[in-house]
């Protein structure tokens, strides 16, 4: 098999480039490969969202995506993943986290891409805001609604 | 005689930032503690922190009550993740 390019980068501040990350993992050994985009969805809990912004400790979710991605092609036969994390403002309907799974049969591309998107969500050191028209909280961490917050600028 | 003490960085995050207004705290702790010494000496100075089930990590790896610091470790508090 082709041996695996170098990643692209794991976390991005623009939109992301599905195209690039699918010539990433496809190669003639691969039969199926299976794709998840999580997009920014306009309401939360009835209420309406304006925008998301998502921030992440950047080398431990880099470290923590790798492993991820490593552990998924060790137990699917043949897979290769490919994830990219979007960080900063995420308009409604674009992707905020994609991940592309190439394996050579699509029960193993399938599996793989549940498994990789299941672990980011349970275990990498991201974390997504909701911006209201009134005010924003991060998710997981209702208490955390301000109105009109903002959290400090990032470095 | 003072006990050695380290001085550590804390990176913050998302709730814990926005709480502490502030992206990194400085706190001096005492050779040898436990990351839950660490988590009561942070709690005694900011309250609020006992509501949050926030996470530690010590050099970007989730890190037990037990871990013991050691001087130049990088710390961060982790609230709860919610990437995707």
């Amino acid at each position: 098999m082709t041996p695996a390019p170098p990643h692209l980068p794991w976390l991005t501040r623009g939109a992301i480039d599905l195209a690039r990350l699918t010539a990433a993992v496809a190669t003639v050994e691969h039969g199926a490969i299976c794709t998840f985009l999580g997009t920014a969805r306009r309401t939360s809990e009835g209420r309406e969202v304006n925008l998301l912004r998502y921030e992440a400790y950047p080398e431990m979710a880099e470290k923590e995506l790798a492993a991820i991605v490593a552990e998924a092609e060790q137990r699917f036969a043949g897979a290769r993943v490919a994830v990219q994390h979007r960080l900063g403002d995420c308009p409604l309907g674009e992707a905020s986290v994609a991940v592309v799974a190439a394996a050579p049969h699509r029960v193993a591309a399938f599996a793989a891409c549940r498994h990789v998107i299941d672990a980011i969500k349970e275990r990498a050191p991201i974390w997504k805001q909701e911006q209201f028209r009134d005010g924003a909280a991060w998710v997981g961490d209702p208490a955390s609604y301000e109105p009109g917050a903002r959290p400090p600028a990032a470095d | 005689m003072a006990a050695t003490t380290h001085s550590h960085r804390i990176l913050l995050f998302a709730g814990v930032a926005q709480r502490a207004g502030a992206r990194e705290w400085r706190v001096d702790v005492a050779a040898g503690s436990t990351v839950a010494e660490l988590r009561e000496e942070l709690a005694r100075r900011h309250p609020w922190l006992r509501e949050l089930p926030v996470a530690f990590a010590v050099n970007q790896a989730l890190a037990a009550p037990t871990t013991r610091l050691a001087a130049g470790d990088e710390l961060a508090l982790l609230p709860p993740v919610s990437g995707g």
